[in-house]
């Protein structure tokens, strides 16, 4: 079963390695150009700059990169089985459906890890040959931003698995991922586009709007960096947020009827 | 190697291998399984035989867990099928009417996961009948044809060695060859061995051919059920030939006996289809108040029972 869902995932994944490669290869400007902007602003330190921008880097392109491809691993898991019948084949067998669906669901997991690992590795690697100061970046800081950014991408997976339990059509699993995710990742900026002018507080309203209600705001450890904390917050609301939509995958799987 | 814990799980205490209770499977606001109470004793080819939606596949789905029951109560084996579906998944083999294989991998590759999945695995029995059928042993899936396929869900099911088998329309969509060559295995191999084989099929050809008790089953209700041979014995045609043309009050006389289905002249003599007590019907028959110069009767054929229960619908 899990080489099964390994040799499942691993197409996807590296069908996603294959962009994120060139693209950190074309972002990761050199060093000496981050030295020349910053000179000349007072109060900047081109370390921190630099390793700051390394770290927007990863965040940005991780979720350009691990959004989709957990979409992808989680919206096919069920409804690709029940869409060639073998669902079936699965369900015939004394293994329980708490065990077949966390088995997917570990696996994607841990698919999205090595991913979001090797991205980190990639994107400190190329920084590193392009002349960044690495080595004074803190170890705890690279292992948290790569921690809480896969922790945020679980619950785009356990959407998706949520999603593909629902529908027995691969076709209306896609749609429906894609609706929702688009609705909770666009909402909250919708919401603030269509929010009443003239207020004194607006922009800082729609910032709030922007940033607390983004799922996506919680995955970049932003009070790790800013104040050097643990960002428990972080952690806590991608941990809360990675559960729910598994359970509830779970709930609906086992009373599921095929 | 096969594993001992195959040896424990034949071993449950129950003289009948599925017992159904008053069965209710609802899809929506359609019920298409409708207290529906059957027993399949153990050790037989029990053959469940019905018209295209009739509640086969429903009755089946239900007894593997795919879904659960809206009503009744079944047992397979001795185990529940909603509270010990695990246990009943365990000990029963099961193909699918589909092709529910996985196309991208290989023989061996399905092999392994259905082994992973499975909580005893006889590798060497996969062996033997994927041999019995000449499947290509490192084929690819998707080369296989749709009677190879079929034939393979059948390999597969049996590797967990298991006492019962579960077949949705085995043989549905495959050509005469593949068809006979599968229950020719399914008699020959598998039932031989003492297994009890529960197969769904709206063919009569295959009951015939390997059921020895078969249930006929139409509108989610099981309309008749019991050993194929006395099926035939309690089902029959007779033939009463009379010394002159019977008045009609004959023919509505002789419709008002008991266990007569069906009554229609035929020259001077009458037809007549009886089922249950026949012994007792051809004993009224050659007490008629007319002269009879004959009394025939032969048994019925699966078919004419079939179709007299299945056009009739009257529950027995």
């Amino acid at each position: 079963m899990i080489a099964k869902e390994w040799r499942d995932a691993r197409w996807r994944f590296l069908v996603a390695a294959v962009p994120v490669v060139l693209v950190v290869f074309f972002l990761v400007t050199p060093y000496e150009d981050v030295v020349r902007m910053v000179e000349g602003i007072p109060g900047e330190d081109p370390v921190d700059i630099a390793l700051r921008d390394i770290s927007d880097l990863y965040y940005f392109g991780g979720l350009f990169v691990l959004l989709p491809l957990a979409a992808l691993l989680g919206v096919t898991s069920i409804s690709g089985e029940v869409g060639n019948d073998a669902i079936f084949l699965l369900l015939s067998r004394p293994a329980s459906r708490t065990r077949l669906l966390l088995t997917k669901y570990a696996i994607s997991a841990g698919v999205l890890l090595v991913a979001a690992v090797l991205g980190k590795v990639l994107v400190l690697a190329v920084a590193a040959a392009r002349g960044y100061p690495i080595g004074q970046m803190q170890s705890t800081e690279a292992v948290l931003s790569v921690l809480v950014l896969w922790l945020g991408v679980l619950f785009v997976l356990g959407t998706a698995l949520l999603v593909s339990v629902l529908f027995r059509s691969i076709t209306a699993s896609i749609v429906a991922c894609a609706l929702t995710l688009f609705l909770v990742f666009a909402l909250p900026v919708v919401v603030a586009a269509f929010y009443p002018a003239g207020y004194a507080s607006e922009l800082a309203l729609r910032l709030e709007l922007y940033t607390y209600w983004m799922p996506a705001y919680y995955y970049y450890p932003d009070d790790f960096y800013s104040i050097g904390g643990f960002a428990l917050t972080n952690f806590l609301v991608c941990l809360t947020a990675a559960v729910v939509p598994l359970l509830a995958a779970l709930w609906l799987f086992n009373r599921k009827a095929y | 190697m096969a594993d001992t814990r195959a040896e424990e799980a034949v071993s449950v205490p129950e003289s009948a291998a599925i017992q159904v209770r008053d069965l209710v499977v609802n899809y929506g606001h359609k019920r298409a399984v409708d207290g529906l109470s059957m027993t399949v004793p153990r050790g037989s080819v029990y053959g469940f035989l019905g018209p295209n939606g009739a509640g086969k596949t429903s009755t089946i789905k239900t007894l593997m867990g795919f879904r659960k029951p809206n009503g009744g109560s079944a047992k397979v084996l001795g185990y529940d099928i909603v509270n010990e579906s695990l246990e009943v998944r365990a000990r029963v083999g099961f193909a699918s009417e589909v092709n529910s294989l996985y196309e991208g991998m290989t023989v061996p590759r399905i092999c392994r996961l259905c082994r992973d999945l499975s909580r005893s695995w006889d590798q060497d029995l996969v062996d033997r009948y994927i041999g019995v059928f000449s499947l290509p042993a490192d084929g690819k899936i998707r080369k296989l044809s749709k009677g190879q396929k079929a034939q393979l869900q059948l390999c597969l099911a049996l590797g967990s060695n298991p006492e019962l088998l579960i077949l949705d329309e085995p043989t549905s969509g495959l050509d005469p060859v593949a068809q006979r060559a599968f229950l020719k295995v399914l008699v020959g191999d598998v039932a031989a061995e003492g297994r009890t084989v529960f197969f769904s099929t709206h063919l009569l050809s295959d009951i015939e051919a390997v059921a020895d008790t078969v249930g006929i089953i139409k509108g989610g209700k099981l309309l008749v059920s019991g050993d194929l041979d006395g099926m035939r014995e309690s089902h029959r045609v007779f033939r009463v030939v009379y010394a002159e043309t019977p008045p009609d009050d004959e023919v509505r006389s002789l419709q008002t006996l008991p266990d007569v289905q069906e009554v229609e002249r035929e020259g001077r003599g009458i037809k007549l289809r009886v089922r249950g007590d026949v012994e007792t019907v051809e004993r009224g028959l050659r007490e008629r108040p007319y002269r009879v110069l004959d009394v025939d009767s032969t048994g019925m054929g699966l078919e004419d029972i079939f179709v007299a229960y299945v056009e009739d619908g009257h529950d027995r």
